[in-house]
């Protein structure tokens, strides 16, 4: 609970009475909207992590902390006056309470009016300071609650279930705490864990992956609805857990005032997300450039994420039409190609073109001998061939 | 009181889906120039029109469909635009990419292996406008009501998108405005068929010349190459350090690449 109301204030700390919590709000107003606003978020909130509606939440506000928590106790609407104050909320005075009864003492105000010295004498000087602290005259000093290091959460299902809502809501709420416990710190998340525990043993693990760090939990919900769409459940969860161990802090963005080319790479970043999340993340790639004789390594395809292949440099290129010919489709695997008549035959007679350029690569590691030529089919394609020392011919490109 | 008929041209400019059959209509529609001048002049809107479909028909890989697309995709790259590729027939070569002047970082390549997910991954990329082009490969038979559905998504998205489908769809009847056939011609030409445009038809197909950028490769003349295993063989270079190969192969013909019998029917 402390934890999600760090995303109101970084101010929290806990109150006298158990489960009450004390917020300081008053840097943080405007950015709220003003008090009520904030009261009614609050409110809202609450609600929303579950708790039922007759739970209840009291809420009260003063001008100190021990104010608040007098005030939370009272009941009354807060712009009562603390004369009014009954001295059963203040807990220093619990003990005492009695015998002020009997002096004819019941609220805050007259309590006040006495003499100092003999409040003191009376009541003991700890008390005496209590009041202070809660009337403003000394500081009151708190300590403030951390938010823990690494995230980690279990909602438990009240039945086993394999059904998408359910399963949806309660990791709505833990995503929730989730990105309450991000924006305390300002960070943003690059990789959730979701734990799907099934009997006492068995869990399957669901991660999701961001292109970059974010605490939005519409994005992170929708990569997750479409990530448990398209993988069922083995078994029927009763427990769900969110662990969330790596945070980067958040690259704050400066709004271009005329918009435009950082919305699209955003657009980009997200659509790559959402295709990574249901077709896999190696199927979303890229092409990187490599120096090397093989053609097969002279370009790569690696996933988007993933860090440029070793070697990768961007080539100081020669004139185009200087280079020979290179075949725009690449063939994962050379297929082989049957001879008819001395010729290679790939749909009719192959007829060559231009070659042969030799191709030899370090004999120390894999030695590869190709003559590479450019044929042409029956119907005017040009194709990209080469026959190894053996004398079969293989089929390796097509000339897009 | 009767009014007088109002001219043809008036009508034509209420509304943007109405065009005159008869001329070429040039709808102010946002068009990247494709590079070719002759196959510009066939286009509405004088090039590769934007935010909405083309379907490019070819019956195999490889005839030169990048090729024709390589001006029109080089003017976004240096734009700095992304441009993605959806289920392509084979991997795409970088050196050959950066040989025609595209920059390899500028492509994004996205495969999946079922068709439902390669009609879903072309949906959310035309509704997500973050691209430059995109290029989708369906080569499974795909449903008009998809590509209705594809060219209404397209709408929205600020680039050209290509659709390259086999060749025998060209009977089935399609939502997409601008449908060609590319048809092989001899190197480095290529035919190109108008089956669908908002304009008048287009009865003869247009060649465009598309060479690679290699001196190496040079047009057939009789009698053929013979298969070079006598011809004196240069060991290759790498691809970072190629000198002075010029003058071991021929350089390119600038006679007349075309051949001189054109069959208009598409076989």
């Amino acid at each position: 609970m402390g934890q999600w109301a760090l995303q109101f204030t970084p101010d929290v700390c806990l109150g006298q009475w158990p489960n009450s919590l004390l917020l300081e709000v008053s840097p943080s107003l405007k950015l709220w909207g003003g008090l009520q606003a904030l009261l009614e978020r609050l409110r809202t909130g609450w609600l929303s992590l579950g708790w039922p509606e007759d739970a209840g939440i009291h809420m009260a506000w003063g001008p100190t902390p021990r104010a608040a928590d007098w005030r939370v106790a009272w009941g009354a609407p807060s712009d009562a006056p603390l004369a009014d104050l009954p001295l059963r909320c203040i807990p220093e005075l619990q003990s005492q309470l009695s015998s002020l009864e009997r002096m004819g003492l019941s609220t805050l105000g007259p309590l006040l009016r006495l003499p100092r010295a003999g409040l003191t004498r009376r009541l003991g000087p700890t008390t005496l300071q209590a009041l202070d602290a809660g009337l403003g005259r000394r500081p009151d000093l708190r300590t403030p609650l951390q938010p823990p290091k690494v995230f980690e959460q279990a909602i438990e299902l009240a039945q086993p279930s394999h059904d998408l809502a359910c399963l949806a809501e309660g990791c709505r709420r833990l995503l929730q705490g989730c990105v309450a416990w991000l924006q305390a710190q300002q960070c943003g998340l690059r990789e959730a864990q979701f734990y799907f525990h099934s009997g006492h043993r068995e869990q399957h693990l669901v991660r999701i992956g961001l292109a970059d760090p974010s605490c939005q939990i519409t994005r992170i919900q929708s990569l997750l609805y479409q990530r448990l769409e398209k993988e069922a459940l083995p078994a029927a969860a009763h427990l769900i857990r969110l662990q969330v161990s790596s945070i980067e802090p958040l690259a704050l963005e400066t709004l271009d005032f005329f918009g435009g080319a950082h919305r699209q790479s955003d657009q980009l970043r997200m659509l790559c997300e959402r295709l990574q999340a249901r077709l896999g993340d190696h199927q979303v790639l890229r092409i990187h450039l490599h120096d090397s004789h093989q053609p097969e390594s002279a370009s790569q395809l690696a996933a988007l994420q993933a860090p440029a292949p070793r070697g990768t440099q961007s080539l100081t290129a020669p004139p185009p039409s200087a280079l020979p010919p290179r075949p725009l489709w690449l063939l994962e695997a050379p297929v082989a190609l049957p001879i008819r008549g001395n010729k290679p035959f790939y749909e009719g007679p192959l007829r060559l073109r231009a070659g042969p350029e030799r191709i030899e690569t370090d004999w120390w590691t894999s030695p590869l001998r190709r003559d590479y030529f450019v044929a042409e089919t029956q119907d005017q394609r040009l194709l990209w061939v080469f026959r190894n020392p053996s004398h079969e011919w293989f089929l390796h490109g097509l000339f897009g | 009181m009767s009014t007088a008929p109002r001219p043809i041209q008036e009508l034509v400019q209420l509304h943007p889906d109405l065009w005159q059959a008869s001329g070429q209509t040039d709808r102010g529609q946002a068009a990247v120039p494709s590079g070719h001048p002759a196959l510009d002049a066939q286009l509405p809107g004088g090039g590769w029109p934007s935010g909405s479909l083309t379907e490019l028909l070819v019956r195999a890989v490889g005839v030169g469909e990048l090729r024709l697309l390589a001006p029109a995709l080089r003017r976004l790259a240096h734009a700095g635009k992304q441009i993605l590729l959806l289920a392509p027939p084979q991997l795409p070569y970088g050196p050959a990419l950066a040989a025609l002047g595209l920059a390899p970082e500028q492509f994004l390549v996205v495969r999946a292996k079922q068709a439902a997910d390669r009609l879903w991954a072309l949906e959310q990329s035309l509704k997500s406008d973050s691209f430059g082009a995109l290029l989708a490969w369906l080569d499974e038979p795909t449903r008009p009501e998809h590509i209705r559905r594809f060219q209404l998504a397209a709408r929205h998205a600020k680039g050209p998108v290509f659709l390259f489908r086999p060749l025998a769809v060209q009977t089935q009847a399609s939502a997409a405005p601008l449908r060609l056939a590319l048809l092989p011609r001899q190197y480095p030409g290529l035919a190109v068929q108008l089956l669908k445009r908002r304009g008048p038809v287009q009865a003869d197909p247009i060649l465009v010349n598309l060479p690679l950028p290699s001196r190496a490769l040079r047009p057939l003349q009789e009698p053929q190459h013979q298969a070079p295993t006598l011809a004196p063989v240069r060991p290759s270079l790498s691809t970072a350090q190629i000198q002075g190969l010029g003058h071991a192969l021929d350089r390119l013909s600038v006679s007349n690449p075309y051949r001189t019998s054109e069959r208009s029917t598409l076989s």
